[in-house]
């Protein structure tokens, strides 16, 4: 009753009395700073967390093995540069830069936000597969966008079961981006190789004779 | 009087902004207000990553090495183990009785009296993250003729005594010299190496009836056992690089592989070691990357061996007997200088390379000197911008001097251009 006399008698109400005590509080309220540290509201306080270290950072081409079901699924992080664009790994060469599809999708998704999975389906004798990039360029060796009809060279990421390395190919070039490991028929573990973009460099055949050459750079 | 709504309104915000501790955070609360404490940062363990680990039940250094690859395929390690089991198991099963295999008592064994243990190797990739025993070489006091880094220098390793042998010569010897020096630490290196097997190139020169020289130049693989593996060794030399080919070989034949230094596993002694002691729990491990990043692998163009035939003038006999000696030798040389020219050219030696994306110069730019290398800004008192990059850039080479591998994002291989030639 003291409180409330005093309150009144300064012409201060309890309700503004309670505000002035929320806007301080709310002035204290921590909020999350550089460094990659989430701040968690909750009713009973705020939670600090910082991800975990040491186990990776969102390179180019980062693939997760996630499960979707009964299937296990590859899907390739989005990296955001500065720029705020976002691009899950490229591919550059002589003809600009080439965004890899899976099925035709852009990695990165299409329009609609839908993003491309690879389902692995087969490993070999020693339970591996992997995650490969296949570049096929056009008839005159170039990489090439589709415009019109032309539906341009192919810049596509694959599953594949062996071989995960073609340099010598007549038509196209294929280079690991990750590693999957299985256990016991079923995809388990997921290993990254490749941590940066590529570059793609063709070598037409030599005269005497032999395949083009394939580079990723 | 402050009635429940209007109090829990007022309580509620307070307690919601009490700190709390999530994942890898702790929270302390002291009198003076509140600390944030972040769990110990770790170091992203990168492809070829290499620990040295002591194993106490065997007494000994073994390392583990993050698994890397080459052109998508994991190396494996060679490692041996023991399957007493199984040369004890002789197919009868285990006695119900003694909870031994049968016929597993020594008595049985009428050739040595004890039960033979077969050591088996298997290939385990590095994935599976195999223990690899390391054998080391002696650096630094007790060992001669080597060089000490100097980022082992300031943790008190010492170099080798010299004059050692001349003292001895000159009959001079003062031991007080050739002891070490208090607080002398030991130190002992491993190198671990990647071993890719491939194509060699093989030569053949013949001399026909006209003096004429024909060098045959033909491809041999490798071994179908070899496979590409990583393995110790106390000091790495490559083998597949040679010198030179002796002149009176008729037949050269490179390497059926290439390899690469993977790290160094290093051991540091506590203070006042015993020279020449063994590596025990005491010593502190340290490692030097040579390897940061996954590798691709390719080897030169495979010509047709018909076209690499190579023939030169063959050495010309019976003019005089000291010019015939002097001349024929000179032309054996000049045989095999030609012959080594013909190697080289067509060496399917082959490269390894990171992918970067940075075509022919995949290597990661350096940081500018801390003197300023342009010259155009000129670091004085009144620079402030340029002092303060100066004073930035010691800071981080004084980092980095103290470090042995470089910071992220460390160091990548150059992709070999001469791989585009058509």
């Amino acid at each position: 009753m003291g409180m409330e006399r005093i309150m009144a008698e300064r012409g201060a109400s309890v309700e503004g009395a309670v505000r002035a005590v929320q806007s301080e509080t709310l002035a204290q309220q921590a909020r999350p700073g550089a460094g990659g540290l989430l701040v968690s509201k909750t009713p009973i306080g705020v939670a600090h967390s910082v991800a975990r270290q040491g186990g990776g950072f969102n390179h180019p081409f980062h693939a997760v093995l996630g499960k979707m079901g009964v299937k296990f699924v590859v899907s390739f992080l989005p990296v955001y540069g500065v720029s705020g664009n976002s691009r899950c790994g490229l591919v550059i060469s002589d003809a600009g830069v080439f965004e890899p599809t899976i099925k035709g999708t852009p990695i990165s998704g299409d329009a609609e936000g839908n993003v491309p999975m690879i389902e692995p389906t087969e490993s070999d004798a020693q339970d591996e597969s992997w995650i490969c990039i296949e570049a096929e360029p056009a008839e005159d060796g170039k990489l090439r966008k589709p415009v019109g009809d032309d539906a341009g060279s192919r810049v596509e990421i694959v599953h594949v079961a062996r071989d995960p390395m073609i340099v010598a190919h007549p038509k196209f070039g294929r280079a690991p981006l990750a590693m999957v490991l299985w256990a016991k028929g079923v995809p388990a573990g997921l290993i990254p190789i490749v941590h940066f973009n590529l570059r793609y460099e063709r070598v037409a055949a030599p005269a005497s004779g032999g395949l083009p050459k394939h580079y990723f750079l | 009087m402050i009635d429940a709504p209007t109090w829990n309104r007022t309580v509620g915000p307070v307690r919601g902004n009490r700190w709390r501790a999530g994942t890898r955070v702790n929270v302390v609360r002291t009198p003076v207000g509140q600390c944030l404490t972040l769990a110990p940062k770790k170091e992203w363990r990168h492809p070829w990553f290499t620990q040295a680990v002591w194993v106490g039940s065997e007494s000994k250094w073994v390392a583990t090495v993050q698994p890397g690859f080459v052109n998508g395929i994991c190396p494996v390690y060679r490692q041996a183990f023991l399957s007493l089991a199984q040369s004890q198991a002789n197919g009868f099963g285990i006695n119900p009785l003694s909870g031994e295999f049968y016929f597993s008592s020594p008595i049985f064994n009428k050739s040595t009296g004890q039960v033979a243990a077969q050591t088996e190797i298997f290939n385990v990739p590095l994935y599976a993250q195999p223990a690899m025993e390391l054998g080391f070489r002696n650096v630094g006091f007790d060992g001669p003729g080597s060089v000490v880094p100097d980022f082992f220098k300031r943790l008190g390793v010492q170099d080798a005594p010299k004059g050692l042998e001349e003292d001895l010569l000159n009959g001079t010897l003062d031991l007080s010299k050739q002891a070490p020096q208090r607080g002398n630490r030991l130190l002992r290196a491993c190198d671990i190496v990647l071993h890719q097997p491939r194509t060699a190139l093989t030569s053949t020169w013949t001399l026909g009836e006209l003096g004429q020289v024909t060098q045959e130049l033909g491809m041999r693989s490798a071994l179908p056992s070899e496979r590409l593996k990583i393995y110790t060794t106390p000091e790495f030399r490559d083998g597949s690089l040679a010198t030179g080919i002796d002149p009176a070989a008729r037949f050269f034949e490179e390497a059926t592989w290439d390899e690469t230094l993977v790290s160094t596993v290093f051991l540091v002694s506590p203070p006042d070691t015993e020279p020449y002691s063994e590596p025990d729990v005491t010593w502190q491990p340290f490692v030097r990357h040579s390897l940061f990043w996954n590798l691709l692998y390719a080897q030169p163009g495979l010509e047709p061996v018909a076209s690499s035939n190579v023939q030169f003038l063959p050495p010309l006999p019976g003019v005089s007997g000291l010019l015939i000696g002097s001349y024929v030798a000179a032309s054996l040389n000049d045989l095999s200088q030609q012959a080594w020219n013909a190697i080289l050219a067509h060496s399917l030696s082959g490269s390894f390379w990171t992918v970067t994306a940075g075509g022919s110069t995949a290597e990661f730019p350096e940081a500018v000197s801390a003197n300023g290398n342009d010259g155009s800004k000129g670091i004085d008192g009144l620079n402030k911008d340029a002092r303060l990059a100066a004073e930035r850039l010691a800071a981080q080479m004084a980092i980095r001097a103290a470090r042995l591998d470089p910071v992220f994002p460390y160091k990548a291989r150059r992709f070999d251009i001469s791989l585009l030639a058509a």
